[in-house]
């Protein structure tokens, strides 16, 4: 899998580029598609869509920022959360653009966000690792407890024990005392 | 936000806070580590370089091949429903992980010595190539399916390097061990499947995402606790249980005819002493009948790595009516060790005329002691008798080499037993040379085990140091025709 002949055929708007992206990405995207998404034919056309992103936005990928590997999954979450958002789910209510949550948010509201998420950035950099991808998982990618504990080897109540621990952490670091 | 702020949030509130307030990028690492089947590919992976770590050292030539053998079986097991070829390196990783337990449970005990060259350490060893070799096979085939199922061809040729690679290791172990270049050449290719290992990942190519890790209801940490659990006790079963030969003991018959009484007589006035005419069967004494004369030797010696334990050895040269001499080399611990492990006495003797050399199958002998007032008796364990060339003096002499295996009751006191032999003829001005080494289990807890046969490994050799063992050596010279 060759990440810098993908990105360049997009690029270059050859149409091998989105047959690159399917056949070597379209897996991982699909993965991250799947918790957010239960219906297959949902996902299937959020597979198509998020694609098209790419496709569309590729300009954007600065490799100075992320890897492709993150930027290609934080477009397809965010394909997968803007047509989850159409079902009224528990999950994120803001629309998200290709690359960036809130396309149009206020002033005052893209400053709280921003101290917001340097303050949950600071937070996170604290915690071990181990469960720096654990939160990802259960909060960035909404994975269930049930295919977390299944990928990583644990039993749900371990899972369960362990996100337990780093809120309880993360919300002594951001302010206070935990709030039951 | 402040403080006040996040810490007045219930718990709904704090999660979708949360998920809001996150970086729009997930870390770098994150995100390349956020993967189905990453963790329990780790493990296979890791689990085959720890498998083949043949370091001598601080016993990790034990604990590594272990913990390999517990993480692969640990990553197949979250694999095991992904397709049937994951299934199929489970079931293998189980049937192999048991025979490792099983393995190293033998190990504490020095009854697996006596599987050496047996039709079951044959059959071990294939089992365990054929298990590790297949479980290389279906791994790749494993692989291809994934990538199959990815839409990618199916390819995954680091991991079917495996295959070749673990038929050349396991040639190269089983025929060239010791050798220096072969432990080189073994080196080299461990660097090789070091190297493959890591390209295994790669060669997935993103397809590692379609795999479906199976949930699991035991935690690893309760899964290796157990087989470690099974472990100790076969390690425990190993120690205290069968770290001695089996034996039958049978009752001594008290019942002497008249023959034999006054053979009896005839030798207790030639000067064979009393510890030696009490043991004898009475075939034995019947076969000295009319005993010219007799020379005997005593010589008595303590164990040094248990002391107070001390051997009295009685040896006897017969004189017969035809010119034969019968040998008998007595033995008796007026202080036994006080743990009866594997005993082993080892015979060598030699001589410049073919008949004045023991013969072959000619060296019998029996062990007898005490238990609950009764005088038992047994037969050796094992006895090995062969004729060798041993170099002497710029020349090879004909000689005589044997093993006597044996182990006393925990139970039994007054321990004793003997050899005897028959030479045809002792030329004048030769004598009559026999050296016995009687090697004692003095420790219970050795690993791995090794018998008492162990501690004597070739007659005219230098002894190896192992801690669990003593060696006394008795050297028996009679000149029947004077010095």
């Amino acid at each position: 899998m060759n990440a810098t002949r993908v990105i360049h055929l997009i690029r270059m708007r050859d149409d091998r580029g989105m047959d690159e992206l399917l056949l070597h990405y379209g897996p991982l995207m699909r993965y991250v598609i799947s918790p957010i998404l239960p219906d297959p034919l949902d996902r299937e056309e959020c597979l198509s869509e998020a694609a098209m992103r790419v496709w569309e936005h590729i300009q954007r990928f600065d490799p100075e920022k992320g890897s492709w590997t993150a930027w290609l999954t934080a477009v397809t979450r965010n394909a997968a959360l803007n047509r989850a958002k159409k079902y009224k789910d528990h999950l994120s209510t803001e629309e998200l653009s290709p690359d960036l949550p809130s396309p149009q948010p206020t002033p005052e509201e893209e400053l709280l966000r921003r101290e917001r998420q340097e303050a949950v950035r600071r937070a996170l950099y604290q915690l071990p690792d181990r469960d720096r991808r654990l939160f990802y998982r259960k909060y960035y990618y909404f994975q269930s407890t049930a295919q977390i504990a299944a990928e990583l080897n644990l039993t749900e109540r371990a899972v369960e024990g362990r996100l337990y621990r780093i809120k309880k952490r993360l919300r002594d670091r951001l302010g206070g005392d935990a709030h039951d | 936000m402040t403080d006040r702020q996040w810490s007045s949030l219930n718990e709904q509130e704090f999660d979708c806070l949360l998920e809001q307030s996150l970086p729009p990028l997930p870390p770098n690492d994150v995100a390349a580590e956020v993967d189905p089947g990453r963790e329990a590919l780790t493990r296979v992976l890791l689990g085959i370089a720890l498998t083949h770590v043949t370091v001598q050292f601080l016993s990790l030539h034990y604990i590594l091949p272990l913990a390999g053998a517990i993480l692969m079986l640990l990553g197949f097991r979250t694999l095991r429903r992904e397709n049937r070829w994951f299934s199929a390196c489970w079931w293998v990783s189980v049937s192999r992980t048991a025979l490792t337990l099983f393995q190293y449970a033998l190990y504490s005990t020095p009854l697996r010595v006596e599987l050496a060259g047996t039709r079951f350490e044959t059959l071990f060893a294939a089992s365990v190539f054929l298990l590790e070799g297949s479980r290389y096979l279906f791994f790749w085939l494993a692989l291809r399916s994934v990538r199959r199922k990815a839409g990618l061809t199916p390819g995954a040729w680091s991991a079917a390097a495996l295959v070749p690679w673990y038929a050349g290791a396991a040639v190269m172990a089983r025929y060239s061990a010791g050798d220096r270049r072969a432990a080189f050449t073994m080196a080299v290719l461990y660097v090789i499947i070091l190297y493959v290992l890591l390209r295994i990942p790669r060669d997935l190519d993103g397809a590692g995402y379609v795999l479906s890790p199976t949930p699991i209801r035991r935690s690893d940490r309760a899964v290796t606790l157990s087989l470690l659990a099974v472990l100790a006790a076969g390690l425990l079963c190993g120690f205290l249980f069968l770290e001695r030969y089996p034996m039958d003991w049978d009752p001594v018959s008290a019942e002497e005819n008249a023959s034999v009484t006054e053979v009896k007589a005839h030798l207790r006035a030639l000067g064979l002493p009393e510890d030696i005419l009490n043991d004898l069967t009475g075939e034995e004494l019947l076969a000295c009948a009319g005993a010219v004369r007799v020379l005997t030797e005593t010589e008595e010696q303590t164990l040094r790595k248990h002391r107070g334990a001390a051997l009295r050895a009685v040896s006897a040269a017969i004189e017969l009516p035809d010119g034969r001499w019968t040998v008998i080399y007595h033995f008796r611990w007026a202080n036994a060790p006080g743990f009866h492990g594997t005993q082993c006495l080892s015979l060598s003797s030699m001589s410049d005329t073919p008949n004045a050399s023991v013969g072959v199958e000619e060296v019998t002998g029996r062990l007898l002691c005490e238990v609950d007032g009764q005088t038992r008796t047994a037969d050796y364990h094992s006895s090995e008798v062969g004729s060798v060339d041993i170099p002497f003096d710029g020349h090879t002499l004909p000689g005589t080499q044997g093993w006597f295996t044996f182990s006393f009751p925990e139970e039994g006191t007054d321990l004793r037993g003997y050899l005897l032999y028959t030479v045809e003829e002792v030329p004048s001005d030769h004598l009559l040379g026999t050296t016995f080494r009687h090697s004692v289990q003095t420790g219970r807890f050795q690993y791995p085990a090794v018998d008492a046969r162990s501690a004597v490994p070739g007659a005219f050799s230098s002894l190896p140091d192992l801690p669990a063992f003593d060696v006394l050596g008795f050297s028996v010279y009679f000149y029947p025709n004077g010095y």
